[in-house]
């Protein structure tokens, strides 16, 4: 081993004892995760074994009944997926959480607009259109994706487009995963 | 999670998805993400025709404009347009609150028992104190009225229509025992304005008229220029896609019930305006007359498409058809049934645009 690999790769996220319950239906049984700092990980079974669940509680869509998680060695509680975005974790979810009538500069800043600079974004929350339309143009233009407009609705797009707007949206804005 | 390596399979999944090879200019930063090649398909056209869906009520309303110009002799004068404006205020300013409730997928039956709590709440006080104390006490009974119902809808989750349905009847009747069954003239200057104005020549352009402009002016902004109105499409849209992208979907749908209170209790000093007596049995039908005028503006029953520009002239038409009919001397029962005619055929159109595209 190299000098440069010698000191254990941290774990990115952990997860210990993940359980969920749905009434009766235990979705989830300690379930325990571990992924490594830039590792590629499939979490693969059969159908019903849990897999959305666990992706889902590690999301922060769902808050697990027990078990704790680890961001970086640090815990952390999720009770939204805002906190698990704020924490820099960002998902693709199976169902893509695109909304269709929106366009698709629309989608990816869908929660975190961004304002224009000075009195008009400040007082008058005056949306920057121009700058998320560019922003999103270029994120679609880095990773290979061709559409037409950045402002066509997504519903006015493939499904292969979809999806490429769900991911290009999460790798916009993932800080850790 | 892998996102690099989840596009590299998205990619391979989907032939379509090629790196652009579309030339980059630099005038135009959008076509660097565009290509030159738009396919032009049916589906595409009746896409961009909808694109505008503000056209249809407007074609409609034109017509209704030219047939009654043609047909009758007292409908085109300025001095008509001002009475149908003075005679839009009430409904068209409760019906901007009725569009911010149908955009998150909502509906209010209460709106106009709202309106006419804060009527009889403002009457009421004006009668024997301040009159500026009265419409603030007028306009925070009409907030806290919607807000209840925010409250109940976002955090306790009952269907809008039970929920509002519910507060309907409670409200007429608290307005009622309120007010012991009478009814308030109003002597104030400060409540009745809005059915005042600056004459040009003869004709009365109304404060109330220019408050429900202004107050389109103000909704249309927030709804297209702001996060908060991205998010109220967005939640009307799909509020779980809303949800998963970090929305606070009950704040969200919780601040468009008690805005749109705000909204009635504007509407409740137009109404004052309109005709100064606060009258607790009043305006009963109010809450469908401002549905009417959303969904005849072209805003979907579903949520999340229309819009505040598309309300104001969803409300001309319903006031304009019932002026020219009247002008025309037409019985004002066949005014209700061409009305309900209308409604049906917008929600049909609605239905049917909106099940294709969901298909």
């Amino acid at each position: 081993m190299t000098p440069a690999f010698a000191t254990v790769p941290s774990l990115a996220m952990q997860a210990i004892g993940l359980t969920k319950h749905y009434g009766q239906v235990v979705a989830m049984d300690g379930a325990d995760f571990e992924l490594a700092r830039g590792e590629i990980l499939a979490v693969v079974g059969d159908n019903g074994a849990g897999k959305s669940t666990l992706i889902k509680a590690l999301a922060g869509a769902l808050i697990p009944d027990s078990g704790q998680i680890y961001l970086d060695g640090e815990p952390v509680r999720f009770s939204s997926p805002l906190d698990a975005r704020l924490a820099g974790v960002e998902t693709v979810y199976q169902e893509l959480a695109v909304a269709t009538q929106l366009d698709i500069a629309q989608n990816m800043f869908l929660g975190r607009e961004v304002r224009k600079p000075g009195v008009l974004g400040a007082f008058l929350w005056q949306l920057d259109k121009k700058r998320m339309r560019q922003q999103a143009a270029e994120q679609m233009h880095s990773l290979g994706v061709r559409v037409q407009s950045i402002r066509q609705t997504i519903e006015t797009l493939s499904g292969g487009q979809r999806q490429a707007v769900a991911v290009a949206r999460a790798a916009a804005w993932a800080a850790r995963l | 999670m892998g996102t690099r390596e989840l596009l590299g399979r998205v990619r391979m999944q989907d032939p379509e998805m090629t790196v652009a090879t579309a030339p980059r200019s630099d005038s135009d930063k959008e076509a660097a993400a565009a290509v030159a090649t738009p396919p032009t398909s049916p589906r595409q056209q009746t896409l961009s025709l909808f694109a505008y869906p503000i056209m249809g009520p407007l074609f409609a309303l034109t017509v209704i404009f030219v047939t009654f110009s043609l047909t009758t002799s007292t409908f085109m004068n300025a001095g008509n347009m001002s009475l149908i404006a003075q005679q839009s205020v009430v409904t068209g300013t409760l019906a901007l609150g009725q569009t911010l409730i149908i955009l998150v997928s909502g509906i209010d039956l209460a709106d106009g028992a709202i309106m006419v709590l804060g009527t009889v709440v403002a009457g009421s006080i004006a009668s024997h104190s301040d009159a500026a104390l009265a419409m603030a006490l007028g306009f925070v009974a009409c907030v806290v009225a919607a807000s209840i119902n925010g409250l109940v809808i976002a955090r306790f989750r009952l269907p809008p229509f039970i929920a509002t349905l519910g507060m309907f009847t409670i409200i007429a009747a608290a307005a009622r025992l309120y007010s012991q069954s009478r009814s308030f003239p109003v002597t104030s200057d400060l409540l009745s304005v809005l059915g005042s104005g600056p004459e040009f020549g003869k004709v009365v352009v109304t404060y109330g008229t220019m408050l429900w402009v202004a107050l389109t002016l103000v909704l249309g902004y927030a709804l297209n220029e702001t996060p908060w109105g991205v998010r109220v499409y967005a939640i009307g849209n799909s509020p779980i896609a809303a949800r998963l992208n970090g929305v606070n979907v009950r704040r969200v749908v919780f601040s468009a019930y008690a805005l749109a209170g705000v909204l009635y209790a504007f509407a409740a000093w137009q109404a004052l305006g309109r005709t100064p007596i606060a009258d607790p049995s009043g305006y009963q039908l109010a809450n469908l007359d401002s549905i009417t005028a959303v969904v005849i503006g072209g805003t979907s029953l579903f949520g999340g498409r229309g819009g505040v520009a598309g309300t104001f002239i969803g409300t001309l038409i319903v006031v304009a058809l019932k002026n020219g009919l009247t002008q025309a001397g037409i019985d004002s029962l066949y005014q209700q049934i061409a009305t309900g005619a209308l409604v049906m055929l917008a929600v049909g159109a609605d239905q049917h645009l909106g099940r294709g595209h969901r298909a």
